[in-house]
Protein backbone atom coordinates (compact mmCIF):
# COMPACT_ATOMS: atom_id res chain seq x y z
CA UNK A 1 0.00 0.00 0.00
CA UNK A 2 1.65 3.43 -1.14
CA UNK A 3 1.61 6.27 1.77
CA UNK A 4 -1.01 8.21 0.27
CA UNK A 5 -3.14 4.77 -0.09
CA UNK A 6 -2.52 4.20 3.81
CA UNK A 7 -3.36 8.03 4.51
CA UNK A 8 -6.88 8.06 3.05
CA UNK A 9 -7.40 4.54 4.61
CA UNK A 10 -6.39 6.07 8.12
CA UNK A 11 -8.81 9.29 6.87
CA UNK A 12 -12.03 6.99 6.62
CA UNK A 13 -11.30 5.27 9.46
CA UNK A 14 -11.18 8.28 11.74
CA UNK A 15 -14.30 10.00 9.70
CA UNK A 16 -15.96 6.36 10.38
CA UNK A 17 -14.89 6.97 14.25
CA UNK A 18 -15.93 10.29 13.63
CA UNK A 19 -19.60 9.50 12.68
CA UNK A 20 -19.80 6.37 14.63
CA UNK A 21 -19.51 7.52 18.14
CA UNK A 22 -22.36 7.39 20.48
CA UNK A 23 -22.93 8.42 24.25
CA UNK A 24 -23.41 5.26 25.71
CA UNK A 25 -25.29 5.48 29.33
CA UNK A 26 -26.33 1.92 29.50
CA UNK A 27 -23.98 -1.51 30.20
CA UNK A 28 -23.44 -4.58 30.81
CA UNK A 29 -22.45 -5.43 34.47
CA UNK A 30 -18.85 -6.48 33.23
CA UNK A 31 -16.18 -4.78 34.50
CA UNK A 32 -13.85 -3.62 31.85
CA UNK A 33 -10.18 -4.73 33.28
CA UNK A 34 -7.25 -2.66 33.91
CA UNK A 35 -5.04 -3.64 31.53
CA UNK A 36 -8.17 -2.50 29.12
CA UNK A 37 -8.88 0.80 31.04
CA UNK A 38 -4.80 1.25 30.31
CA UNK A 39 -5.30 0.31 26.71
CA UNK A 40 -8.00 3.00 26.69
CA UNK A 41 -6.16 6.18 28.69
CA UNK A 42 -2.69 5.19 26.19
CA UNK A 43 -4.37 6.02 23.44
CA UNK A 44 -6.37 9.18 25.78
CA UNK A 45 -3.00 11.34 26.20
CA UNK A 46 -1.92 10.70 22.67
CA UNK A 47 -3.76 13.96 22.24
CA UNK A 48 -1.91 17.20 21.82
CA UNK A 49 -1.60 20.16 24.54
CA UNK A 50 0.40 23.27 24.76
CA UNK A 51 4.16 22.79 25.51
CA UNK A 52 2.98 18.96 25.55
CA UNK A 53 2.70 20.04 29.17
CA UNK A 54 0.12 16.77 29.12
CA UNK A 55 -2.10 18.46 31.77
CA UNK A 56 -4.31 15.78 32.66
CA UNK A 57 -4.54 12.95 35.41
CA UNK A 58 -7.30 9.88 35.23
CA UNK A 59 -9.00 8.86 38.43
CA UNK A 60 -10.28 5.21 37.80
CA UNK A 61 -13.23 4.20 40.03
CA UNK A 62 -13.98 0.73 39.92
CA UNK A 63 -15.41 0.98 43.32
CA UNK A 64 -18.70 0.33 43.50
CA UNK A 65 -19.28 2.05 46.91
CA UNK A 66 -16.87 5.24 45.76
CA UNK A 67 -19.39 5.54 43.09
CA UNK A 68 -22.55 5.50 45.04
CA UNK A 69 -20.75 7.94 47.02
CA UNK A 70 -20.28 10.31 44.50
CA UNK A 71 -24.20 10.18 43.28
CA UNK A 72 -24.44 11.24 46.66
CA UNK A 73 -22.74 13.93 46.57
CA UNK A 74 -23.95 15.08 43.62
CA UNK A 75 -27.59 14.32 44.31
CA UNK A 76 -26.67 16.24 47.86
CA UNK A 77 -25.99 19.22 45.62
CA UNK A 78 -28.84 18.90 43.38
CA UNK A 79 -31.39 18.71 46.62
CA UNK A 80 -29.43 22.18 47.62
CA UNK A 81 -29.74 23.99 44.37
CA UNK A 82 -33.66 22.75 44.37
CA UNK A 83 -34.02 24.39 48.00
CA UNK A 84 -32.86 27.23 45.99
CA UNK A 85 -34.60 27.50 43.11
CA UNK A 86 -37.68 29.65 42.02
CA UNK A 87 -40.84 26.78 42.23
CA UNK A 88 -41.28 27.23 38.47
CA UNK A 89 -37.86 25.68 37.68
CA UNK A 90 -37.95 22.84 40.36
CA UNK A 91 -39.65 20.32 38.64
CA UNK A 92 -37.90 21.08 35.15
CA UNK A 93 -34.34 20.74 36.95
CA UNK A 94 -35.01 18.03 39.05
CA UNK A 95 -35.85 16.10 36.12
CA UNK A 96 -32.80 17.25 34.69
CA UNK A 97 -30.81 16.99 37.55
CA UNK A 98 -32.15 13.51 37.71
CA UNK A 99 -29.00 12.64 34.39
CA UNK A 100 -26.40 13.88 36.92
CA UNK A 101 -26.06 10.81 38.92
CA UNK A 102 -26.46 8.34 36.71
CA UNK A 103 -22.75 7.85 35.91
CA UNK A 104 -23.21 5.65 39.21
CA UNK A 105 -24.95 2.92 37.11
CA UNK A 106 -22.17 2.15 35.30
CA UNK A 107 -19.01 -0.61 36.34
CA UNK A 108 -16.75 1.93 35.61
CA UNK A 109 -16.26 5.54 35.87
CA UNK A 110 -12.88 7.58 34.97
CA UNK A 111 -13.02 11.05 36.75
CA UNK A 112 -10.35 13.20 34.21
CA UNK A 113 -8.56 16.39 36.16
CA UNK A 114 -6.51 19.50 34.80
CA UNK A 115 -4.54 21.32 36.30
CA UNK A 116 -3.14 25.08 34.69
CA UNK A 117 0.50 26.03 34.51
CA UNK A 118 0.80 28.98 36.01
CA UNK A 119 4.24 29.46 35.28
CA UNK A 120 3.52 32.80 33.48
CA UNK A 121 1.26 34.27 35.87
CA UNK A 122 4.40 33.85 38.19
CA UNK A 123 6.07 35.87 36.87
CA UNK A 124 4.07 39.10 36.62
CA UNK A 125 4.76 42.30 38.45
CA UNK A 126 2.13 42.72 41.56
CA UNK A 127 1.37 46.46 39.86
CA UNK A 128 -0.31 44.79 36.69
CA UNK A 129 -4.07 45.60 36.51
CA UNK A 130 -6.18 43.02 37.87
CA UNK A 131 -7.69 42.80 34.11
CA UNK A 132 -4.04 41.51 32.04
CA UNK A 133 -3.69 39.30 34.59
CA UNK A 134 -6.76 37.70 34.45
CA UNK A 135 -6.32 37.26 30.60
CA UNK A 136 -2.73 35.67 31.51
CA UNK A 137 -4.45 32.88 34.00
CA UNK A 138 -7.66 32.76 31.79
CA UNK A 139 -5.34 31.66 29.07
CA UNK A 140 -2.77 29.12 31.68
CA UNK A 141 -6.52 27.81 32.85
CA UNK A 142 -7.85 26.85 29.20
CA UNK A 143 -4.28 25.65 28.05
CA UNK A 144 -4.54 23.01 30.15
CA UNK A 145 -8.32 22.11 29.91
CA UNK A 146 -8.29 22.24 26.13
CA UNK A 147 -5.26 20.00 26.55
CA UNK A 148 -7.47 17.80 28.86
CA UNK A 149 -10.52 17.94 26.32
CA UNK A 150 -8.79 16.73 23.69
CA UNK A 151 -7.51 13.58 25.98
CA UNK A 152 -11.06 13.25 26.68
CA UNK A 153 -12.10 13.17 22.97
CA UNK A 154 -9.34 10.93 22.59
CA UNK A 155 -10.92 8.24 25.01
CA UNK A 156 -14.38 8.61 24.05
CA UNK A 157 -13.23 7.82 19.71
CA UNK A 158 -11.01 5.19 21.13
CA UNK A 159 -13.64 3.37 23.09
CA UNK A 160 -15.15 1.60 20.40
CA UNK A 161 -11.84 0.19 19.33
CA UNK A 162 -12.01 -1.52 22.30
CA UNK A 163 -14.97 -2.91 22.56
CA UNK A 164 -16.53 -0.45 25.06
CA UNK A 165 -18.75 2.27 24.86
CA UNK A 166 -18.30 5.53 26.71
CA UNK A 167 -20.06 8.92 27.60
CA UNK A 168 -18.47 12.19 29.09
CA UNK A 169 -20.79 14.16 32.05
CA UNK A 170 -20.02 17.41 33.11
CA UNK A 171 -23.12 17.83 35.00
CA UNK A 172 -22.46 16.27 38.07
CA UNK A 173 -19.74 18.87 38.38
CA UNK A 174 -21.74 20.96 40.08
CA UNK A 175 -21.01 18.94 43.28
CA UNK A 176 -17.17 19.12 41.78
CA UNK A 177 -15.50 20.71 45.34
CA UNK A 178 -17.31 17.03 47.23
CA UNK A 179 -16.61 15.02 44.79
CA UNK A 180 -12.36 15.99 44.10
CA UNK A 181 -11.46 14.45 47.57
CA UNK A 182 -13.88 11.12 46.68
CA UNK A 183 -11.68 10.55 43.33
CA UNK A 184 -8.21 12.10 44.89
CA UNK A 185 -8.22 14.93 42.74
CA UNK A 186 -5.53 17.35 44.89
CA UNK A 187 -6.97 21.06 45.28
CA UNK A 188 -4.87 22.95 42.70
CA UNK A 189 -6.51 20.60 40.18
CA UNK A 190 -9.56 20.80 38.44
CA UNK A 191 -12.27 18.39 36.98
CA UNK A 192 -13.04 18.23 33.78
CA UNK A 193 -15.57 15.37 33.72
CA UNK A 194 -16.65 12.18 34.55
CA UNK A 195 -16.67 9.38 31.76
CA UNK A 196 -19.21 6.35 32.61
CA UNK A 197 -17.22 3.29 30.84
CA UNK A 198 -18.61 -0.16 30.39
CA UNK A 199 -19.31 -2.76 27.68
CA UNK A 200 -22.40 -1.14 25.86
CA UNK A 201 -25.86 -2.61 26.55
CA UNK A 202 -27.58 -0.52 24.20
CA UNK A 203 -26.71 1.02 20.86
CA UNK A 204 -28.21 4.85 20.82
CA UNK A 205 -29.56 6.29 17.76
CA UNK A 206 -27.88 9.20 15.76
CA UNK A 207 -28.13 12.70 17.37
CA UNK A 208 -28.72 15.27 15.01
CA UNK A 209 -26.34 18.26 13.68
CA UNK A 210 -27.06 21.35 13.24
CA UNK A 211 -26.00 22.49 9.61
CA UNK A 212 -22.12 23.16 9.67
CA UNK A 213 -22.78 26.70 7.89
CA UNK A 214 -24.92 28.12 11.17
CA UNK A 215 -21.41 27.40 12.95
CA UNK A 216 -19.06 28.94 10.63
CA UNK A 217 -18.64 32.83 10.53
CA UNK A 218 -16.03 33.62 7.37
CA UNK A 219 -13.40 36.55 7.73
CA UNK A 220 -12.06 36.28 4.26
CA UNK A 221 -11.49 40.13 4.23
CA UNK A 222 -11.94 42.90 6.38
CA UNK A 223 -15.18 43.66 7.95
CA UNK A 224 -14.70 47.60 8.22
CA UNK A 225 -14.97 47.58 4.38
CA UNK A 226 -17.34 45.24 3.45
CA UNK B 1 26.63 28.84 46.83
CA UNK B 2 27.97 27.32 50.10
CA UNK B 3 31.13 25.30 50.15
CA UNK B 4 30.51 21.20 49.27
CA UNK B 5 31.74 20.32 52.18
CA UNK B 6 29.08 22.16 54.61
CA UNK B 7 26.32 18.74 53.86
CA UNK B 8 22.81 20.00 55.53
CA UNK B 9 20.40 17.76 57.03
CA UNK B 10 17.24 18.07 55.77
CA UNK B 11 14.92 19.25 58.46
CA UNK B 12 11.81 17.18 58.55
CA UNK B 13 9.29 19.88 58.31
CA UNK B 14 10.85 21.75 55.22
CA UNK B 15 10.69 17.77 53.80
CA UNK B 16 7.12 18.18 54.48
CA UNK B 17 6.64 21.07 52.71
CA UNK B 18 8.60 20.54 49.88
CA UNK B 19 6.67 16.82 49.77
CA UNK B 20 2.98 18.83 49.59
CA UNK B 21 4.07 21.29 46.85
CA UNK B 22 5.29 18.28 44.72
CA UNK B 23 2.47 16.15 45.64
CA UNK B 24 0.18 19.03 44.60
CA UNK B 25 1.82 19.82 41.58
CA UNK B 26 2.16 16.33 40.09
CA UNK B 27 -1.29 15.16 41.57
CA UNK B 28 0.90 12.51 43.68
CA UNK B 29 0.15 10.70 46.87
CA UNK B 30 2.73 11.97 49.09
CA UNK B 31 3.33 8.70 50.10
CA UNK B 32 4.93 8.19 46.98
CA UNK B 33 7.12 11.14 47.40
CA UNK B 34 10.59 9.73 49.23
CA UNK B 35 13.81 11.58 50.26
CA UNK B 36 15.44 10.24 47.00
CA UNK B 37 13.26 10.09 44.63
CA UNK B 38 14.42 11.83 41.24
CA UNK B 39 11.78 14.50 40.44
CA UNK B 40 12.17 13.61 36.70
CA UNK B 41 12.49 9.75 36.39
CA UNK B 42 10.92 8.84 39.63
CA UNK B 43 8.13 11.36 39.59
CA UNK B 44 7.33 11.96 36.18
CA UNK B 45 8.04 15.78 36.15
CA UNK B 46 9.01 17.93 33.43
CA UNK B 47 10.94 21.34 32.89
CA UNK B 48 7.84 22.71 33.73
CA UNK B 49 6.67 20.84 36.56
CA UNK B 50 9.98 21.79 38.35
CA UNK B 51 9.85 25.68 37.44
CA UNK B 52 6.08 25.36 38.86
CA UNK B 53 7.20 23.70 41.83
CA UNK B 54 10.11 26.06 42.52
CA UNK B 55 7.45 28.95 42.31
CA UNK B 56 4.71 26.64 45.00
CA UNK B 57 7.89 26.52 46.91
CA UNK B 58 8.77 30.53 46.80
CA UNK B 59 5.04 30.76 47.98
CA UNK B 60 4.65 28.31 50.60
CA UNK B 61 8.24 28.85 52.46
CA UNK B 62 7.81 32.43 51.75
CA UNK B 63 11.76 32.17 50.75
CA UNK B 64 13.25 33.16 47.34
CA UNK B 65 14.55 30.11 45.92
CA UNK B 66 14.52 31.90 41.99
CA UNK B 67 18.31 33.11 41.87
CA UNK B 68 19.36 30.52 43.94
CA UNK B 69 20.61 27.20 42.63
CA UNK B 70 18.09 26.25 40.44
CA UNK B 71 18.07 29.33 38.47
CA UNK B 72 22.25 29.31 38.41
CA UNK B 73 21.74 25.48 36.72
CA UNK B 74 19.10 26.31 34.18
CA UNK B 75 21.22 29.17 33.24
CA UNK B 76 24.52 27.06 32.67
CA UNK B 77 25.88 27.70 29.12
CA UNK B 78 26.45 23.98 27.88
CA UNK B 79 28.25 25.49 24.99
CA UNK B 80 30.88 26.87 26.84
CA UNK B 81 34.43 25.32 27.52
CA UNK B 82 34.13 26.42 31.01
CA UNK B 83 30.84 24.46 31.73
CA UNK B 84 31.81 21.18 28.91
CA UNK B 85 34.14 19.89 27.75
CA UNK B 86 34.23 16.45 25.38
CA UNK B 87 30.26 16.60 26.07
CA UNK B 88 30.91 16.12 30.21
CA UNK B 89 30.37 18.60 32.53
CA UNK B 90 33.69 20.10 33.31
CA UNK B 91 34.88 19.90 37.13
CA UNK B 92 34.44 23.34 38.52
CA UNK B 93 30.84 22.87 37.40
CA UNK B 94 30.63 19.47 39.46
CA UNK B 95 32.03 20.91 42.40
CA UNK B 96 29.26 23.60 42.51
CA UNK B 97 26.62 21.05 42.31
CA UNK B 98 27.76 18.61 44.85
CA UNK B 99 27.17 20.47 47.95
CA UNK B 100 23.29 20.52 47.14
CA UNK B 101 22.66 17.55 44.41
CA UNK B 102 22.82 14.52 46.91
CA UNK B 103 22.64 11.60 43.78
CA UNK B 104 25.59 13.13 42.70
CA UNK B 105 27.68 12.46 45.36
CA UNK B 106 26.97 8.91 44.74
CA UNK B 107 28.07 8.40 41.40
CA UNK B 108 32.00 7.33 41.26
CA UNK B 109 32.56 9.04 38.05
CA UNK B 110 32.25 12.75 38.26
CA UNK B 111 33.84 13.00 34.79
CA UNK B 112 31.43 11.88 32.76
CA UNK B 113 28.17 13.64 34.08
CA UNK B 114 26.54 15.02 30.74
CA UNK B 115 23.38 17.46 30.98
CA UNK B 116 21.00 14.65 30.25
CA UNK B 117 22.55 13.37 33.47
CA UNK B 118 22.56 16.33 36.26
CA UNK B 119 18.94 17.05 35.38
CA UNK B 120 17.94 13.54 35.92
CA UNK B 121 19.44 13.84 39.23
CA UNK B 122 17.58 16.37 40.86
CA UNK B 123 16.41 14.85 43.60
CA UNK B 124 13.13 15.73 46.41
CA UNK B 125 16.61 16.34 48.94
CA UNK B 126 17.93 18.53 46.58
CA UNK B 127 14.72 20.60 46.48
CA UNK B 128 14.78 20.18 50.49
CA UNK B 129 18.26 21.40 50.20
CA UNK B 130 17.42 24.37 48.08
CA UNK B 131 14.61 25.83 49.95
CA UNK B 132 16.25 25.34 53.33
CA UNK B 133 19.16 27.38 52.68
CA UNK B 134 17.03 29.66 51.21
CA UNK B 135 15.49 29.53 54.73
CA UNK B 136 18.26 29.96 56.78
CA UNK B 137 19.94 32.56 54.42
CA UNK B 138 17.78 34.23 52.35
CA UNK B 139 20.16 36.97 50.98
CA UNK B 140 22.94 34.24 49.74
Amino acid sequence: MTDSNASRVAATSLEDALRSRRSVRVFTDQMPTRERIEALLSLAILAPSASNKQPWRFSVVRHRETLERMASAVQERVDFLCANMDSDGIDAFRTYGDYFTRFAQAPCVIAIAFRASPILSHLLTDGLPAHERSLAQTMEHQSACIGASLALQNLLLAAPSLGLGASALTGPLIAADLLKPLVRVTPSWNLLALVSVGYPAETPNVTQRKPVEQSIRWIDGDHEHD
Amino acid sequence: MTDSSEYLQVKPEVFEAVRACIAESLMLEPGDIAMSSRLIDDLGADSLDFVDIVFQLERDLSVKVRGSEFEWLTRLDFSSPEVMQEGFLTAPVVEQLVSWLPALRELEDHTRISPRALFSLITVEAMCLVAQRRMQSPST
